[in-house]
Protein backbone atom coordinates (compact mmCIF):
# COMPACT_ATOMS: atom_id res chain seq x y z
CA UNK A 1 0.00 0.00 0.00
CA UNK A 2 1.86 3.34 -1.42
CA UNK A 3 0.94 6.54 -0.42
CA UNK A 4 2.50 9.38 -2.87
CA UNK A 5 1.88 12.76 -3.00
CA UNK A 6 2.63 16.50 -1.62
CA UNK A 7 2.12 17.05 1.86
CA UNK A 8 -0.61 19.41 3.78
CA UNK A 9 0.99 19.88 7.41
CA UNK A 10 -1.07 21.81 10.10
CA UNK A 11 0.95 21.72 13.51
CA UNK A 12 -2.17 21.50 15.59
CA UNK A 13 -5.11 19.01 15.87
CA UNK A 14 -6.91 18.68 13.35
CA UNK A 15 -10.38 17.79 14.23
CA UNK A 16 -13.15 16.39 12.19
CA UNK A 17 -15.07 18.99 11.87
CA UNK A 18 -12.02 21.05 10.71
CA UNK A 19 -11.70 18.32 7.50
CA UNK A 20 -15.64 19.35 7.01
CA UNK A 21 -17.11 22.17 8.82
CA UNK A 22 -20.37 21.06 11.15
CA UNK A 23 -22.49 23.35 9.20
CA UNK A 24 -22.57 20.92 6.30
CA UNK A 25 -24.15 18.33 7.89
CA UNK A 26 -23.85 15.06 4.92
CA UNK A 27 -25.39 12.47 7.47
CA UNK A 28 -29.19 12.48 5.53
CA UNK A 29 -27.55 13.45 2.05
CA UNK A 30 -24.60 11.51 1.34
CA UNK A 31 -23.91 14.23 -1.11
CA UNK A 32 -20.32 13.57 -1.01
CA UNK A 33 -19.80 15.98 -4.48
CA UNK A 34 -21.17 18.91 -2.84
CA UNK A 35 -19.36 17.69 0.33
CA UNK A 36 -16.12 17.87 -1.40
CA UNK A 37 -16.23 21.34 -2.35
CA UNK A 38 -16.14 22.04 1.62
CA UNK A 39 -13.17 20.33 2.77
CA UNK A 40 -10.82 22.51 5.17
CA UNK A 41 -12.92 25.39 4.08
CA UNK A 42 -12.16 27.15 7.69
CA UNK A 43 -8.91 25.94 8.49
CA UNK A 44 -7.39 26.26 5.22
CA UNK A 45 -9.66 28.42 2.74
CA UNK A 46 -6.75 27.84 -0.52
CA UNK A 47 -6.66 24.45 0.17
CA UNK A 48 -8.81 23.27 -2.35
CA UNK A 49 -7.68 25.44 -5.30
CA UNK A 50 -4.17 24.16 -5.10
CA UNK A 51 -4.35 20.64 -3.80
CA UNK A 52 -3.21 17.46 -6.33
CA UNK A 53 -5.20 14.57 -6.50
CA UNK A 54 -3.28 11.95 -3.99
CA UNK A 55 -1.73 14.77 -1.83
CA UNK A 56 -1.98 14.14 2.41
CA UNK A 57 -2.92 15.82 4.92
CA UNK A 58 -0.66 15.85 7.92
CA UNK A 59 -1.71 16.64 11.41
CA UNK A 60 -0.89 16.33 15.10
CA UNK A 61 -2.35 14.62 17.97
CA UNK A 62 -6.16 13.11 18.21
CA UNK A 63 -7.00 13.94 14.17
CA UNK A 64 -10.17 13.26 13.50
CA UNK A 65 -11.62 13.93 16.87
CA UNK A 66 -14.88 15.28 17.50
CA UNK A 67 -18.49 13.98 17.75
CA UNK A 68 -18.15 10.87 15.55
CA UNK A 69 -21.83 12.33 13.77
CA UNK A 70 -19.42 14.30 11.72
CA UNK A 71 -16.81 11.62 11.12
CA UNK A 72 -18.03 10.20 7.36
CA UNK A 73 -18.18 13.53 5.84
CA UNK A 74 -14.50 14.01 7.43
CA UNK A 75 -13.41 11.13 5.22
CA UNK A 76 -15.57 11.14 2.04
CA UNK A 77 -15.34 15.07 1.40
CA UNK A 78 -11.85 14.75 1.18
CA UNK A 79 -11.46 11.44 -0.31
CA UNK A 80 -13.82 12.43 -3.26
CA UNK A 81 -11.76 15.83 -3.51
CA UNK A 82 -9.29 13.25 -4.52
CA UNK A 83 -6.80 13.53 -0.39
CA UNK A 84 -4.89 10.33 -0.53
CA UNK A 85 -4.69 9.39 3.33
CA UNK A 86 -4.14 11.30 6.82
CA UNK A 87 -0.81 10.92 8.16
CA UNK A 88 -0.85 12.14 12.44
CA UNK A 89 1.11 11.99 15.31
CA UNK A 90 -1.96 10.11 16.86
CA UNK A 91 -5.63 9.75 15.98
CA UNK A 92 -8.93 9.24 17.17
CA UNK A 93 -9.19 5.48 17.29
CA UNK A 94 -12.72 5.97 16.50
CA UNK A 95 -12.58 8.14 13.00
CA UNK A 96 -9.53 5.91 12.59
CA UNK A 97 -11.44 2.74 12.25
CA UNK A 98 -14.07 4.10 10.35
CA UNK A 99 -12.55 6.05 7.97
CA UNK A 100 -10.15 2.71 7.00
CA UNK A 101 -13.37 0.85 7.35
CA UNK A 102 -14.32 3.41 4.62
CA UNK A 103 -11.17 2.86 2.48
CA UNK A 104 -9.14 5.56 3.21
CA UNK A 105 -5.85 4.91 4.50
CA UNK A 106 -4.75 6.94 8.35
CA UNK A 107 -1.54 6.10 9.82
CA UNK A 108 0.09 6.79 13.26
CA UNK A 109 3.27 7.89 12.57
CA UNK A 110 4.94 9.29 15.82
CA UNK A 111 7.30 12.73 14.87
CA UNK A 112 5.97 12.93 11.24
CA UNK A 113 5.50 16.80 12.23
CA UNK A 114 9.18 17.06 12.62
CA UNK A 115 9.97 14.74 9.43
CA UNK A 116 7.91 16.47 6.69
CA UNK A 117 7.00 20.35 5.50
CA UNK A 118 3.69 21.07 3.87
CA UNK A 119 4.73 21.19 0.20
CA UNK A 120 6.80 18.25 0.24
CA UNK A 121 6.83 15.45 -1.53
CA UNK A 122 6.74 12.19 0.06
CA UNK A 123 6.04 8.12 -0.49
CA UNK A 124 5.13 6.28 2.09
CA UNK A 125 5.19 2.63 2.29
CA UNK A 126 2.69 1.23 5.00
CA UNK A 127 3.04 -2.01 4.51
CA UNK A 128 6.99 -1.62 5.54
CA UNK A 129 6.70 1.57 7.31
CA UNK A 130 8.92 3.42 5.03
CA UNK A 131 8.73 7.13 4.33
CA UNK A 132 10.55 8.87 1.90
CA UNK A 133 10.74 12.45 2.05
CA UNK A 134 11.32 12.85 -1.95
CA UNK A 135 11.83 16.59 -1.77
CA UNK A 136 14.53 16.52 1.77
CA UNK A 137 15.98 13.54 -0.10
CA UNK A 138 15.85 11.52 3.48
CA UNK A 139 14.19 8.71 4.10
CA UNK A 140 12.46 7.35 7.41
CA UNK A 141 11.68 4.13 9.16
CA UNK A 142 8.21 4.13 11.02
CA UNK A 143 5.62 1.45 12.88
CA UNK A 144 4.70 -0.04 10.11
CA UNK A 145 0.48 -0.74 9.39
CA UNK A 146 -1.41 -3.90 10.98
CA UNK A 147 -1.64 -6.21 8.09
CA UNK A 148 -5.56 -6.21 9.24
CA UNK A 149 -5.01 -2.18 8.20
CA UNK A 150 -3.31 -3.01 5.28
CA UNK A 151 -5.92 -6.21 4.38
CA UNK A 152 -8.63 -3.18 4.18
CA UNK A 153 -7.43 -0.75 2.59
CA UNK A 154 -5.74 -2.90 -0.57
CA UNK A 155 -9.42 -4.08 -0.91
CA UNK A 156 -10.88 -1.05 -1.26
CA UNK A 157 -12.70 -0.74 2.18
CA UNK A 158 -14.18 -2.84 5.24
CA UNK A 159 -17.52 -3.50 3.10
CA UNK A 160 -15.53 -4.97 -0.22
CA UNK A 161 -13.30 -7.04 2.52
CA UNK A 162 -16.86 -8.69 3.97
CA UNK A 163 -18.62 -9.33 1.11
CA UNK A 164 -14.69 -10.79 -0.57
CA UNK A 165 -14.64 -12.54 2.47
CA UNK A 166 -18.24 -14.01 2.80
CA UNK A 167 -17.75 -14.88 -1.25
CA UNK A 168 -20.80 -12.65 -1.88
CA UNK A 169 -19.33 -11.41 -5.13
CA UNK A 170 -17.32 -13.67 -7.43
CA UNK A 171 -16.19 -10.20 -8.84
CA UNK A 172 -14.32 -9.11 -5.82
CA UNK B 1 2.23 -9.86 31.05
CA UNK B 2 0.89 -7.47 33.23
CA UNK B 3 -2.34 -6.00 32.22
CA UNK B 4 -4.69 -3.58 32.34
CA UNK B 5 -8.69 -4.10 32.05
CA UNK B 6 -8.96 -3.25 28.64
CA UNK B 7 -5.98 -5.28 27.72
CA UNK B 8 -7.09 -8.52 29.81
CA UNK B 9 -10.91 -8.24 27.88
CA UNK B 10 -9.17 -7.37 24.57
CA UNK B 11 -6.62 -10.33 24.98
CA UNK B 12 -9.00 -12.69 26.12
CA UNK B 13 -11.20 -12.28 22.89
CA UNK B 14 -8.92 -12.48 20.72
CA UNK B 15 -6.50 -14.73 21.73
CA UNK B 16 -3.11 -13.28 22.14
CA UNK B 17 -1.77 -10.91 24.19
CA UNK B 18 -2.09 -7.44 22.93
CA UNK B 19 -0.26 -3.94 23.27
CA UNK B 20 -1.71 -0.53 22.82
CA UNK B 21 -1.32 0.11 19.34
CA UNK B 22 -2.18 -3.03 17.70
CA UNK B 23 -4.75 -3.00 15.25
CA UNK B 24 -6.60 -6.18 15.76
CA UNK B 25 -9.76 -8.24 14.58
CA UNK B 26 -12.17 -9.16 17.60
CA UNK B 27 -14.74 -11.09 18.13
CA UNK B 28 -17.46 -9.38 19.44
CA UNK B 29 -20.18 -10.99 22.05
CA UNK B 30 -22.82 -9.14 21.11
CA UNK B 31 -24.19 -6.14 18.65
CA UNK B 32 -27.17 -3.42 18.97
CA UNK B 33 -27.94 -1.40 16.77
CA UNK B 34 -30.66 0.89 16.60
CA UNK B 35 -33.26 1.63 14.13
CA UNK B 36 -31.46 4.07 11.67
CA UNK B 37 -28.70 2.10 11.33
CA UNK B 38 -26.96 1.81 7.84
CA UNK B 39 -27.34 -2.52 6.57
CA UNK B 40 -25.02 -1.15 4.05
CA UNK B 41 -23.51 -5.11 1.87
CA UNK B 42 -27.31 -6.21 3.62
CA UNK B 43 -29.13 -4.48 1.26
CA UNK B 44 -26.59 -4.91 -1.79
CA UNK B 45 -26.45 -8.43 -0.88
CA UNK B 46 -30.05 -9.82 0.17
CA UNK B 47 -27.99 -13.26 0.53
CA UNK B 48 -25.49 -11.92 3.38
CA UNK B 49 -26.72 -13.77 6.00
CA UNK B 50 -25.74 -12.11 9.89
CA UNK B 51 -23.17 -14.13 12.30
CA UNK B 52 -25.18 -15.08 14.73
CA UNK B 53 -29.07 -13.53 15.41
CA UNK B 54 -29.12 -14.62 18.77
CA UNK B 55 -25.81 -12.18 19.44
CA UNK B 56 -27.63 -8.92 17.96
CA UNK B 57 -29.73 -6.40 19.50
CA UNK B 58 -32.11 -4.11 17.90
CA UNK B 59 -32.93 -0.91 20.20
CA UNK B 60 -35.52 1.37 18.01
CA UNK B 61 -34.39 4.79 19.35
CA UNK B 62 -33.86 7.30 16.60
CA UNK B 63 -37.57 7.44 15.16
CA UNK B 64 -36.26 9.47 11.94
CA UNK B 65 -38.41 11.75 11.30
CA UNK B 66 -37.51 11.64 7.47
CA UNK B 67 -39.71 8.43 5.34
CA UNK B 68 -40.20 6.84 8.84
CA UNK B 69 -42.92 4.21 7.85
CA UNK B 70 -40.68 2.85 4.76
CA UNK B 71 -37.72 2.86 6.44
CA UNK B 72 -38.75 1.12 9.57
CA UNK B 73 -40.71 -1.83 7.23
CA UNK B 74 -37.67 -2.69 5.67
CA UNK B 75 -35.99 -2.52 8.99
CA UNK B 76 -38.53 -5.39 10.11
CA UNK B 77 -37.98 -7.22 7.02
CA UNK B 78 -34.46 -7.38 7.43
CA UNK B 79 -35.08 -8.43 11.44
CA UNK B 80 -37.66 -10.81 10.05
CA UNK B 81 -35.09 -12.52 7.00
CA UNK B 82 -31.64 -12.55 9.56
CA UNK B 83 -34.14 -14.80 11.64
CA UNK B 84 -33.47 -11.89 14.82
CA UNK B 85 -35.38 -13.70 17.92
CA UNK B 86 -38.22 -11.38 18.91
CA UNK B 87 -37.28 -11.12 22.38
CA UNK B 88 -33.91 -9.23 20.76
CA UNK B 89 -36.11 -6.23 19.17
CA UNK B 90 -36.95 -3.58 21.38
CA UNK B 91 -39.77 -1.60 19.13
CA UNK B 92 -42.47 -0.29 19.96
CA UNK B 93 -43.50 -0.22 23.62
CA UNK B 94 -40.14 -1.58 24.68
CA UNK B 95 -37.89 0.81 22.94
CA UNK B 96 -35.35 2.40 24.40
CA UNK B 97 -31.47 3.91 23.37
CA UNK B 98 -29.40 1.33 21.88
CA UNK B 99 -26.56 1.36 24.05
CA UNK B 100 -29.01 1.27 27.56
CA UNK B 101 -31.62 -1.11 27.04
CA UNK B 102 -28.89 -3.72 26.49
CA UNK B 103 -27.87 -3.33 30.01
CA UNK B 104 -30.71 -3.38 31.63
CA UNK B 105 -31.59 -6.48 29.47
CA UNK B 106 -28.65 -8.46 30.42
CA UNK B 107 -27.38 -8.69 27.05
CA UNK B 108 -23.95 -7.20 28.22
CA UNK B 109 -21.77 -8.70 31.02
CA UNK B 110 -18.60 -7.88 32.49
CA UNK B 111 -15.33 -8.93 30.79
CA UNK B 112 -16.77 -8.78 27.57
CA UNK B 113 -16.24 -6.99 23.91
CA UNK B 114 -19.78 -5.49 23.34
CA UNK B 115 -20.07 -3.21 19.99
CA UNK B 116 -22.72 -0.86 19.36
CA UNK B 117 -23.68 0.96 15.94
CA UNK B 118 -24.57 4.50 18.07
CA UNK B 119 -21.58 6.81 18.43
CA UNK B 120 -22.08 6.58 21.93
CA UNK B 121 -21.73 3.12 22.07
CA UNK B 122 -18.83 3.11 25.15
CA UNK B 123 -21.49 4.33 27.22
CA UNK B 124 -22.09 0.59 28.34
CA UNK B 125 -18.17 0.47 29.87
CA UNK B 126 -19.55 0.96 33.12
CA UNK B 127 -20.55 -2.53 33.29
CA UNK B 128 -16.72 -3.63 33.30
CA UNK B 129 -16.72 -4.40 29.63
CA UNK B 130 -14.87 -3.12 26.83
CA UNK B 131 -17.68 -1.46 25.18
CA UNK B 132 -17.32 0.94 21.95
CA UNK B 133 -19.17 2.02 18.69
CA UNK B 134 -18.70 0.14 15.86
CA UNK B 135 -20.26 3.26 13.59
CA UNK B 136 -19.63 2.80 10.00
CA UNK B 137 -17.45 -0.23 10.26
CA UNK B 138 -21.12 -2.15 11.48
CA UNK B 139 -21.93 -3.87 8.42
CA UNK B 140 -19.28 -6.03 8.38
CA UNK B 141 -19.73 -6.76 12.37
CA UNK B 142 -23.06 -8.01 11.37
CA UNK B 143 -21.95 -9.87 8.82
CA UNK B 144 -18.46 -11.31 10.45
CA UNK B 145 -18.74 -10.72 14.44
CA UNK B 146 -15.45 -9.46 14.65
CA UNK B 147 -14.79 -5.98 14.95
CA UNK B 148 -11.10 -3.95 13.67
CA UNK B 149 -10.09 -2.00 16.71
CA UNK B 150 -6.76 0.13 17.59
CA UNK B 151 -5.96 -1.25 20.70
CA UNK B 152 -5.89 1.88 22.82
CA UNK B 153 -3.43 3.16 25.48
CA UNK B 154 -5.39 3.11 28.91
CA UNK B 155 -5.45 6.31 31.67
CA UNK B 156 -5.45 5.01 35.13
CA UNK B 157 -8.07 7.28 37.05
CA UNK B 158 -8.41 7.55 40.47
CA UNK B 159 -11.71 8.87 41.83
CA UNK B 160 -11.98 9.62 45.81
CA UNK B 161 -14.68 11.71 47.48
CA UNK B 162 -18.35 12.24 46.90
CA UNK B 163 -20.14 14.55 44.36
CA UNK B 164 -22.14 17.35 45.74
CA UNK B 165 -25.78 17.01 46.19
CA UNK B 166 -27.09 18.15 43.07
CA UNK B 167 -24.18 17.50 40.52
CA UNK B 168 -24.20 14.10 38.00
CA UNK B 169 -22.30 12.84 35.97
CA UNK B 170 -22.43 15.76 33.17
CA UNK B 171 -20.32 18.08 35.83
CA UNK B 172 -17.73 15.10 36.09
CA UNK B 173 -17.19 14.61 33.33
CA UNK B 174 -17.79 18.50 32.08
CA UNK B 175 -14.54 18.66 34.95
CA UNK B 176 -12.65 15.92 33.32
CA UNK B 177 -12.97 18.00 30.02
CA UNK B 178 -11.73 21.29 31.72
CA UNK B 179 -9.03 19.43 33.87
CA UNK B 180 -7.31 16.95 30.87
CA UNK B 181 -8.65 17.34 27.96
CA UNK B 182 -5.97 16.05 25.36
CA UNK B 183 -4.39 14.13 27.98
CA UNK B 184 -7.73 11.51 27.71
CA UNK B 185 -7.52 11.49 23.87
CA UNK B 186 -7.83 8.54 22.16
CA UNK B 187 -7.52 6.57 24.62
CA UNK B 188 -9.71 4.15 27.77
CA UNK B 189 -10.15 5.65 30.60
CA UNK B 190 -9.71 3.21 33.41
CA UNK B 191 -11.59 3.77 36.48
CA UNK B 192 -10.90 2.50 40.58
CA UNK B 193 -10.57 4.44 43.74
CA UNK B 194 -13.04 4.59 47.18
CA UNK B 195 -15.21 7.07 45.03
CA UNK B 196 -16.34 4.89 42.61
CA UNK B 197 -19.11 3.42 45.36
CA UNK B 198 -21.18 6.40 45.31
CA UNK B 199 -21.80 6.45 41.83
CA UNK B 200 -24.76 4.68 40.97
CA UNK B 201 -24.93 2.42 37.93
CA UNK B 202 -27.03 5.22 36.29
CA UNK B 203 -24.26 7.68 36.92
CA UNK B 204 -21.38 5.36 35.90
CA UNK B 205 -23.36 5.00 32.61
CA UNK B 206 -23.88 9.15 32.30
CA UNK B 207 -19.61 9.44 33.05
CA UNK B 208 -18.77 6.46 30.01
CA UNK B 209 -21.32 8.02 27.61
CA UNK B 210 -18.91 10.83 27.74
CA UNK B 211 -15.91 9.13 26.16
CA UNK B 212 -16.85 10.09 22.31
CA UNK B 213 -17.03 13.90 23.60
CA UNK B 214 -14.00 13.78 25.23
CA UNK B 215 -12.51 11.95 22.56
CA UNK B 216 -11.41 8.80 24.37
CA UNK B 217 -12.50 5.73 22.98
CA UNK B 218 -13.86 3.98 25.84
CA UNK B 219 -14.27 3.63 29.49
CA UNK B 220 -14.15 0.68 31.89
CA UNK B 221 -15.49 0.97 35.21
CA UNK B 222 -14.41 -1.91 37.75
CA UNK B 223 -16.73 -4.58 39.34
CA UNK B 224 -18.05 -3.60 42.57
CA UNK B 225 -21.03 -4.56 44.85
CA UNK B 226 -23.63 -1.69 43.28
CA UNK B 227 -22.66 -3.26 40.00
CA UNK B 228 -23.47 -6.92 40.94
CA UNK B 229 -26.41 -5.68 42.60
CA UNK B 230 -27.41 -4.02 38.85
CA UNK B 231 -26.56 -7.77 36.94
CA UNK B 232 -28.33 -9.46 39.85
CA UNK B 233 -31.76 -10.76 37.76
CA UNK B 234 -30.45 -9.17 34.40
CA UNK B 235 -27.25 -10.87 33.66
CA UNK B 236 -28.13 -13.49 31.02
CA UNK B 237 -25.24 -15.71 31.65
CA UNK B 238 -22.71 -16.26 34.53
CA UNK B 239 -20.00 -13.61 34.45
CA UNK B 240 -16.33 -12.71 36.35
CA UNK B 241 -15.40 -8.91 37.02
CA UNK B 242 -12.28 -8.27 35.37
CA UNK B 243 -9.47 -5.95 37.41
CA UNK B 244 -6.02 -4.55 36.61
CA UNK B 245 -3.43 -6.53 37.07
CA UNK B 246 -1.01 -4.29 40.35
CA UNK B 247 1.82 -4.13 37.51
CA UNK B 248 -0.09 -3.31 34.86
CA UNK B 249 1.31 -0.23 32.49
CA UNK B 250 -0.80 2.91 32.16
CA UNK B 251 -0.01 6.21 29.74
CA UNK B 252 -1.04 8.10 32.65
CA UNK B 253 -2.89 8.14 36.26
CA UNK B 254 -4.74 10.76 37.33
CA UNK B 255 -6.92 11.34 40.55
CA UNK B 256 -9.97 13.03 40.86
CA UNK B 257 -11.40 13.97 43.95
CA UNK B 258 -15.65 14.36 43.35
CA UNK B 259 -15.96 16.86 45.86
CA UNK B 260 -13.49 19.34 43.83
CA UNK B 261 -16.14 19.25 40.81
CA UNK B 262 -18.24 22.32 40.44
CA UNK B 263 -21.88 22.60 38.83
CA UNK B 264 -20.19 23.66 34.88
CA UNK B 265 -22.16 24.39 31.78
CA UNK B 266 -20.64 23.37 28.51
CA UNK B 267 -21.76 25.24 25.19
CA UNK B 268 -22.85 26.92 23.04
CA UNK B 269 -22.20 25.62 19.94
CA UNK B 270 -18.47 23.47 21.01
CA UNK B 271 -18.80 20.79 23.85
CA UNK B 272 -15.03 22.09 24.88
CA UNK B 273 -16.59 25.23 25.94
CA UNK B 274 -17.03 24.62 29.07
CA UNK B 275 -17.52 27.25 31.95
CA UNK B 276 -19.03 27.82 35.90
CA UNK B 277 -23.09 27.34 36.45
CA UNK B 278 -22.29 31.05 37.57
CA UNK B 279 -20.78 32.23 34.72
CA UNK B 280 -24.11 31.88 32.39
CA UNK B 281 -26.80 32.06 35.34
CA UNK B 282 -29.89 34.32 34.26
CA UNK B 283 -29.02 34.21 29.87
CA UNK B 284 -32.93 33.35 29.06
CA UNK B 285 -33.70 30.51 27.97
CA UNK B 286 -37.14 29.49 25.69
CA UNK B 287 -36.26 25.96 25.11
CA UNK B 288 -35.61 22.75 27.67
CA UNK B 289 -34.50 19.20 27.96
CA UNK B 290 -33.95 16.30 29.75
CA UNK B 291 -33.49 13.09 28.05
CA UNK B 292 -30.57 11.23 25.94
CA UNK B 293 -28.09 8.30 26.66
CA UNK B 294 -26.17 11.40 28.36
CA UNK B 295 -29.08 12.03 31.40
CA UNK B 296 -32.46 10.30 30.73
CA UNK B 297 -31.71 7.63 33.38
CA UNK B 298 -34.16 7.19 36.38
CA UNK B 299 -31.29 9.49 38.51
CA UNK B 300 -31.45 11.93 36.20
CA UNK B 301 -35.47 11.81 36.21
CA UNK B 302 -35.39 11.73 40.13
CA UNK B 303 -33.18 14.87 40.69
CA UNK B 304 -35.25 16.68 37.82
CA UNK B 305 -38.56 15.89 39.64
CA UNK B 306 -37.08 16.98 43.35
CA UNK B 307 -36.22 20.41 41.27
CA UNK B 308 -39.67 21.11 39.94
CA UNK B 309 -41.82 19.23 42.74
CA UNK B 310 -44.83 21.83 42.93
CA UNK B 311 -43.62 23.95 40.95
CA UNK B 312 -44.60 25.13 37.57
CA UNK B 313 -42.37 25.91 34.92
CA UNK B 314 -42.26 29.27 33.11
CA UNK B 315 -44.92 29.51 30.19
CA UNK B 316 -42.44 30.76 27.44
CA UNK B 317 -40.56 28.08 28.07
CA UNK B 318 -40.82 24.48 25.69
CA UNK B 319 -39.55 21.71 28.15
CA UNK B 320 -39.64 17.98 26.92
CA UNK B 321 -38.45 15.20 29.06
CA UNK B 322 -37.85 12.01 27.17
CA UNK B 323 -36.77 8.72 29.40
CA UNK B 324 -34.03 6.99 28.17
CA UNK B 325 -35.44 3.59 27.92
CA UNK B 326 -39.01 1.81 28.85
CA UNK B 327 -38.25 0.41 31.63
CA UNK B 328 -37.35 3.55 33.25
CA UNK B 329 -40.25 5.06 31.96
CA UNK B 330 -42.39 2.58 33.84
CA UNK B 331 -39.95 3.37 36.60
CA UNK B 332 -40.42 6.71 36.46
CA UNK B 333 -43.78 6.43 36.10
CA UNK B 334 -44.13 3.98 39.46
CA UNK B 335 -42.82 6.81 41.38
CA UNK B 336 -44.69 9.32 40.70
CA UNK B 337 -41.84 11.06 38.56
CA UNK B 338 -44.09 11.23 35.26
CA UNK B 339 -46.67 12.94 37.01
CA UNK B 340 -44.55 15.55 38.45
CA UNK B 341 -43.37 16.62 35.21
CA UNK B 342 -46.41 16.43 33.48
CA UNK B 343 -48.03 18.74 36.77
CA UNK B 344 -45.08 21.30 36.40
CA UNK B 345 -46.00 22.00 32.66
CA UNK B 346 -43.57 19.40 30.30
CA UNK B 347 -44.39 17.30 27.79
CA UNK B 348 -43.27 14.01 28.53
CA UNK B 349 -42.56 11.81 25.21
CA UNK B 350 -41.64 8.07 24.27
CA UNK B 351 -38.96 6.86 25.18
CA UNK B 352 -35.80 6.78 23.11
CA UNK B 353 -32.81 9.81 21.53
CA UNK B 354 -36.00 12.46 22.12
CA UNK B 355 -34.47 15.71 21.08
CA UNK B 356 -31.28 15.45 21.28
CA UNK B 357 -30.52 15.23 17.22
CA UNK B 358 -32.76 17.17 15.02
CA UNK B 359 -33.32 14.20 12.61
CA UNK B 360 -35.47 12.42 15.32
CA UNK B 361 -39.20 13.12 15.58
CA UNK B 362 -38.36 14.88 18.55
CA UNK B 363 -41.25 17.75 19.64
CA UNK B 364 -38.77 20.24 20.17
CA UNK B 365 -36.94 21.77 17.15
CA UNK B 366 -35.39 24.70 17.88
CA UNK B 367 -35.85 27.80 15.75
CA UNK B 368 -33.05 30.68 14.17
CA UNK B 369 -31.04 32.24 17.47
CA UNK B 370 -33.42 30.55 20.02
CA UNK B 371 -31.45 29.46 23.14
CA UNK B 372 -31.94 26.21 24.97
CA UNK B 373 -30.66 24.27 27.77
CA UNK B 374 -29.96 20.65 27.57
CA UNK B 375 -28.90 17.64 29.52
CA UNK B 376 -28.20 15.46 26.33
CA UNK B 377 -24.94 15.31 24.07
CA UNK B 378 -24.01 17.36 21.75
CA UNK B 379 -24.32 21.46 21.38
CA UNK B 380 -22.79 21.57 17.72
CA UNK B 381 -24.55 24.02 15.64
CA UNK B 382 -27.74 22.75 14.39
CA UNK B 383 -27.94 19.42 16.33
CA UNK B 384 -31.22 20.70 17.58
CA UNK B 385 -32.40 22.69 14.86
CA UNK B 386 -31.81 25.92 13.28
CA UNK B 387 -27.89 26.31 13.38
CA UNK B 388 -28.54 29.48 14.81
CA UNK B 389 -29.91 28.42 17.55
CA UNK B 390 -27.54 28.53 21.20
CA UNK B 391 -27.56 24.55 22.88
CA UNK B 392 -26.16 25.02 26.54
CA UNK B 393 -25.47 21.38 27.93
CA UNK B 394 -25.93 21.13 32.01
CA UNK B 395 -27.39 18.22 34.65
CA UNK B 396 -30.75 18.22 34.94
CA UNK B 397 -31.07 19.86 37.96
CA UNK B 398 -29.87 22.82 35.88
CA UNK B 399 -32.20 22.26 33.15
CA UNK B 400 -35.25 22.09 35.35
CA UNK B 401 -34.49 24.74 37.70
CA UNK B 402 -33.74 26.96 34.31
CA UNK B 403 -37.31 25.60 32.80
CA UNK B 404 -39.02 26.86 35.81
CA UNK B 405 -37.47 30.58 35.93
CA UNK B 406 -36.89 30.77 31.97
CA UNK B 407 -33.13 31.57 32.47
CA UNK B 408 -30.19 29.52 32.88
CA UNK B 409 -30.80 29.00 36.74
CA UNK B 410 -28.85 27.72 39.86
CA UNK B 411 -31.23 24.58 41.05
CA UNK B 412 -29.38 24.32 44.50
CA UNK B 413 -31.87 26.67 46.40
CA UNK B 414 -34.54 24.49 44.99
CA UNK B 415 -32.93 21.62 46.55
CA UNK B 416 -31.42 22.78 49.89
CA UNK B 417 -35.24 23.75 50.64
CA UNK B 418 -36.42 19.98 49.65
CA UNK B 419 -33.26 18.95 52.19
CA UNK B 420 -34.15 20.86 55.22
CA UNK B 421 -37.80 19.95 54.86
CA UNK B 422 -36.87 16.36 54.95
CA UNK B 423 -35.06 16.52 58.03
Amino acid sequence: MILEGHIWKYNQQVRATDLVPARYDYIKLADWTECSTHVLEDLDPGFRETMRHGDLIVGGHGFGAGHAHYFQQAFEGPRWLGVGGYLAESFDPIFMVSAIGAGMPCWTVPGILEFVASGDKVKCDMATGEIANLSAGTTFQFRAVAREVVEVLEAGGLDALTVRKLGLDATL
Amino acid sequence: MQMTISQKILSAASGRDVLPGDVINVPVSGLSVHDSAPLGIFNTYPEARVWDPSKIVICYDHFSRTNMAPYHARFRAFIRDQGIPPENVFAYGRQGISHQVPGEEGYVLPGTVYAVFDTQGATLGALNCFAFTSLLTTPSVLALGTALVVVPEAVDIELVGRLSDGLTSKDLTFHMHAMYGNELLGRVLEFRGAGIAGLSVDQRLGIANASNNLGALTMIFPGDDVLAAYLDKRARAPYAFVAADPGATYASRLTIDLADVQPLVSGPDAIEKICALDDVIGLPVTAAYIGSCSAGRLDDLILAAAVLDGRSIDPSVRFVVTPISSEVMREASDRGLIAKFIAAGAMVTPPGCGACYVGNQSPLLLEDDERCIASSVSNDPGRMGSKTAKIYLSNPAVVAASAIEGRIADPRPYLSRIAEQVQ
